[in-house]
């Protein structure tokens, strides 16, 4: 499922480091990985390792087999990632302070969570 | 930016909708089959007469990549000009648009616009990207998840708008009870405490914000106004302004979700119309989610940034109201046929506009406003937002 645009996301993963794409020219970070910059439009972009630490910005429930908190995250480093929160749903609220963890896949690369701090 | 519609030169001669059903025992083929029956009979119309066919992508047909072709040849018809637009609920209204353009630029002459789906004989669709990547393993659970999060962006910052959306419930469900097409699950009377009562499905948002999915459609014949006047029609409809757009803001990294593309597609649409809100006669928004009606009117300008939900409750938003909206029962109320939905509120645009809409017929129903949304985007609310003014 994983493509080469992805792979430096995902080998982060592996090691457990958040890697996340970079504008080369303005610096401006992007998630989810894209094939151009939004900033330029150009391939000019590296992969650079951010801090895990965040704050949910929205929350919402899931309901059905596997229930819980899904939130949009917004990183310290400017992005925004969609994730589960785990742990007490009533702690995970828009506004909390969350940090990445990695949650290994029997089928693939790690998948992030975020706890709330 | 110059608006190819003003001179009314382009009609929309002619309109057919199929009963909306839950469970179908039709593919869309079929569906399509009986559209273009129906259309054709309100007109004197030949199979050689149609030039022209925009159709919409259909869930239960998604694995068929030459589904607009599949769909001429089961129809037998021979074309000029062919589209497929894959806007999601944007599609329908964009081939009004789009029928237009091919007809005022000489590449047909008259359009069947065909927006049939029947999910509910399977969904092969997939969407592959970011979707499989980053969000199918988070548990995401598709545009409800979405809606959650916009809702939850809202309360934040205004108040989830719960008492404003009731009403709007409410109203929408006083039309579907009046609408021969609703189908049987959504004929039930509602209460404001029904609504605030259902369960939640994705906080902030319950049952009652939500589309129920089913199997439906419409076609409509958009053809020059003089050929129009020559088949005697007696009450053609013009689209006279239209605007699209596809990703509000997208290098943006963190943007307030709870701004959509009609704070650029509503002042557009209505400045080409040369109107403003107060001049709109009925409101159709695209209603997957009530929420989504709530952040049309902020960007519409009908009312203030937050505060949708007072105008809600001291709005008369019902069929017979001073300012209705979606008169028919909407999609919330009536039903979204997969990814044709973005036909039920235009075809009740077009209803009302020839005073044919029965016993929810409003007394001054134009012009009408008819929206659409389509695509749900990572992490913002939806990818396409495009709007279009009619009249009689």
């Amino acid at each position: 499922m994983n493509s080469a645009l992805t792979k430096p996301f995902w080998d982060g993963a592996q090691q457990g480091r958040l890697v996340i794409q970079f504008d080369t020219k303005s610096g401006l970070p992007q998630f989810y990985p894209r094939p151009v910059s939004l900033a330029s439009g150009s391939e000019d972009m590296a992969w650079r390792e951010v801090s895990p630490d965040g704050r949910i910005a929205a929350a919402t429930s899931l309901s059905g087999p596997d229930p819980g908190v899904l939130a949009m995250v917004e990183l310290d480093a400017g992005v925004r990632l969609l994730s589960r929160i785990l742990g007490d749903p009533t702690s995970a609220r828009p506004g909390a302070r969350v940090r990445l963890t990695w949650l290994p896949r029997a089928d693939g690369p790690p998948m992030f969570a975020f706890v709330v701090l | 930016m110059r608006n190819i519609l003003q001179h009314r030169e382009v009609a929309i001669a002619a309109y057919a909708e199929l009963p909306r059903v839950r469970r179908g025992s039709a593919t869309a083929i079929e569906l399509a089959g009986r559209l273009y029956s129906e259309v054709k009979r309100t007109l004197p119309l030949a199979s050689s007469d149609i030039d022209g066919m925009a159709v919409t992508v259909a869930l239960s047909e998604a694995a068929n990549p030459f589904w607009s072709n599949a769909l001429a040849d089961s129809l037998g018809l021979s074309l000029r000009w062919l589209q497929l637009t894959d806007l999601g609920g944007c599609s329908p209204l964009a081939n009004v648009a789009r029928a237009a353009m091919a007809i005022l630029t000489g590449q047909c002459e008259t359009v069947l616009c065909l927006a049939v789906d029947a999910p509910s004989m399977g969904n092969p669709s997939h969407q592959g990207g970011y979707k499989e990547e980053f969000a199918q393993p988070t548990g995401y659970a598709g545009p409800v998840s979405s809606f959650g999060l916009i809702g939850s962006a809202y309360d934040q910052l205004h108040g989830y708008p719960h008492d404003g959306l009731a009403r709007l419930a409410v109203a929408q469900r006083q039309g579907a009870l009046l609408n021969p097409l609703t189908p049987p699950e959504l004929r039930t009377p509602l209460r404001e405490a029904d609504y605030l009562q259902s369960r939640i499905v994705a906080h902030p948002l319950r049952l009652l914000d939500c589309v129920m999915q089913c199997d439906g459609g419409s076609a409509l014949i958009v053809t020059a106004a003089d050929r129009a006047r020559g088949w005697r029609v007696e009450r053609p409809v013009f689209p006279i302004a239209y605007a699209e757009l596809t990703n509000d803001r997208p290098a943006e990294a963190m943007p307030d979700i709870t701004r959509t593309g009609f704070a650029v597609v509503g002042p557009e649409v209505l400045a080409k119309a040369g109107l403003d809100c107060a001049q709109i006669g009925a409101f159709h928004p695209y209603d997957d989610f009530l929420i989504a009606v709530a952040l049309q009117l902020e960007d519409f300008g009908f009312c203030p940034r937050g505060m949708s939900g007072r105008f809600l409750q001291t709005t008369d938003i019902a069929p017979s109201g001073s300012f209705t909206i979606n008169p028919g029962g909407g999609q919330v109320s009536g039903g979204q046929p997969g990814l044709a939905g973005g036909s039920v509120n235009l075809v009740e645009a077009i209803r009302q506009l020839r005073n044919e809409a029965g016993a929810r017929q409003m007394p001054h129903p134009g012009p009408a406003l008819v929206t659409g949304i389509g695509c749900i985007q990572y992490l913002r609310n939806w990818g396409t937002s495009n709007a279009m003014v009619m009249s009689q």
